[in-house]
């Protein structure tokens, strides 16, 4: 509706089951067959959790996981080499993938192995950038750094949420990943959205692969804010950054966007009377 | 000039959908960006729950409404000495202070069941719902013929410093309601967690919990509900969390999950 989605559509359930995430993933590929839309979905289960929904016959276009940079911080995940290995061939053999064969979406975030006291001591920095050595081996299409989710424990005010999230992006680059961000906070750290804009203008003129988009930037599952569909609007517009190539010209052709890619002033009939079509068989 | 000019705030075709979410879906846009009055529902609501984590709780008027019920209550603090300490440090908020540890180092009755007020997160979840709470629960544990510890306010807590206050009283098992992480749709939501033989180092996943507990979220009398038949199949099977999900089987598992 705000021309974003050309990375991934995503949806994060609030519980971990085979069945809502098959159910989830039908609906938003019915959705991707119904517009014609060049997308890809992503239901953000656990890797096992995915994997069973691959033998169900359901459609995956991404396998998501979190992941630390230290073996005991992916223990206390609950991931091994071995399974993610084991999900990347399973997405593989669906070969689902028409422009590429990047089927992983990873996530990371400084400070995750401090909170499952599996960091053996090193800094939290030096244990992300591991993150990324483990995130290459599969090479995956996105790289989500989640800066500010985990609190002010770790990450204690916008300055220094803000100082992880152009160490992340570096970091991630340097290795050369796909490496976004989801630009967040919590209610409990010294920070508010006016952090985030600024985080946001720093990242995308360092060349950020992608941002999230949250309605209105209030994540209500999670209790976190992030950045909305108009930051990212706001963002495009400032740096005149364009989205996918053949995401704009679908945006174009189903009348999301004019010729010259700003958003019409409603959106398309077609895609408005799809809407309760979507919820009645996703529920 | 034939071009109609277009509205300053472009509202959406699909807004009736936002009778469906509390997300902050279809709020409109002027050019990109956000309408102010959605710009300042944002800052209200995010100055509510920056309000709700900083909140001190109200210690005397918690323990008079606890009192003002026949229910005997000690108050208690962690090792946090500030909010902005307890933010950071939250190691010193899982400690008691060398004064509230030696305050409940005194000798007393090993009750079965040991209730924790802590104000976690949220101060004002706290205020709102854990008094509800317990007017449901605590008859139901009495006529259970358990025996109830005082119950223990305790002021810049984290979950698990309900380990060491279970350790200390040699309770049985614990019961810690305590504030949850604000978000922005809802600051007052109260969080449960139970912990069979409370001691100290005790992992998360040998709790059980029962979250989201405020008005529009799970209702006092159906978190009671649920916390009773919880305490009654811990005491049974002498265990909690992942251990008592494998004792008890699914059904205990079904009980577990708040939906």
């Amino acid at each position: 509706m705000y021309g974003a989605g050309d990375a991934v559509i995503g949806i994060n359930p609030v519980t971990d089951s085979v069945e809502t995430a098959a159910n989830l993933l039908t609906m938003l590929d019915e959705m991707r067959v119904r517009l014609d839309a060049p997308i890809q979905a992503c239901v953000l289960s656990h890797v096992t959790t995915t994997l069973a929904v691959i033998e169900k016959g359901a459609p995956v276009d991404l396998v998501f996981q979190s992941i630390a940079g230290s073996e005991a911080g992916n223990r206390a995940f609950g991931i091994s080499l071995n399974v993610l290995a084991e999900a990347y061939d399973a997405a593989q053999a669906l070969q689902r993938g028409t422009v590429g064969g990047n089927v992983m979406y990873f996530e990371t975030g400084q400070g995750s192995e401090l909170s499952s006291r599996s960091h053996e001591g090193v800094d939290q920095q030096t244990l992300e950038a591991r993150c990324y050595g483990l995130a290459r081996r599969f090479t995956p299409l996105l790289v989500n750094s989640v800066v500010g989710f985990i609190g002010p424990e770790y990450l204690f005010n916008g300055k220094e949420i803000t100082r992880a999230g152009l160490e992340d992006h570096f970091c991630g680059k340097l290795l050369g990943l796909p490496m976004g961000c989801d630009i967040c906070y919590t209610n409990h750290a010294e920070a508010d959205q006016d952090d985030m804009d600024a985080l946001l203008t720093l990242l995308a003129t360092a060349g950020c692969t992608f941002i999230m988009g949250v309605p209105g930037a209030d994540d209500i599952m999670l209790n976190y804010q992030s950045t909305s569909f108009h930051d990212a609007l706001y963002v495009r517009r400032l740096l005149g950054l364009r989205p996918a190539p053949e995401f704009e010209a679908w945006l174009a052709g189903i009348g999301i966007t004019d010729q010259t890619g700003r958003l019409h002033e409603d959106a398309p009939e077609q895609l408005v009377r799809a809407l309760p079509f979507l919820s009645a068989s996703g529920s | 000039m034939n071009e109609r000019a277009p509205p300053a705030v472009i509202r959406q075709s699909w807004a009736h959908l936002r009778a469906l979410t509390p997300a902050r879906i279809a709020i409109g846009r002027a050019g990109g960006g956000l309408p102010t009055s959605a710009y300042l529902e944002f800052q209200g609501a995010h100055a509510r729950a920056r309000d709700a984590v900083h909140a001190k709780l109200d210690i005397n008027l918690m323990l008079e409404k606890i009192a003002a019920r026949g229910w005997a209550a000690r108050n208690v603090r962690s090792a946090a000495r500030s909010r902005e300490e307890f933010l950071r440090r939250p190691d010193l908020g899982r400690t008691l202070s060398a004064e509230s540890k030696a305050a409940l180092s005194e000798p007393m009755v090993a009750p079965d069941v040991v209730i924790v007020v802590g104000d976690g997160l949220s101060s004002v979840a706290v205020e709102c719902n854990a008094v509800p709470v317990l007017e449901y629960l605590w008859p139901r544990l009495a006529a259970a013929a358990l025996q109830l510890g005082p119950i223990i306010v305790a002021e810049q807590a984290r979950v698990a410093v309900a380990d060491e206050i279970g350790e200390l009283l040699a309770a049985r098992l614990s019961v810690m309601m305590i504030g949850e992480r604000p978000g922005l749709s809802a600051a007052d939501s109260l969080g449960m967690y139970l912990t069979y033989e409370p001691r100290v180092g005790r992992l998360d996943s040998e709790r059980n919990c029962i979250s989201n507990i405020r008005a529009g979220g799970m209702d006092a009398h159906a978190a009671a509900a649920q916390a009773a038949n919880l305490i009654g199949s811990m005491l049974a099977h002498r265990a909690s969390g992942i251990l008592l999900t494998s004792r008890a089987g699914r059904r205990a598992q079904r009980s577990i999950n708040p939906e």
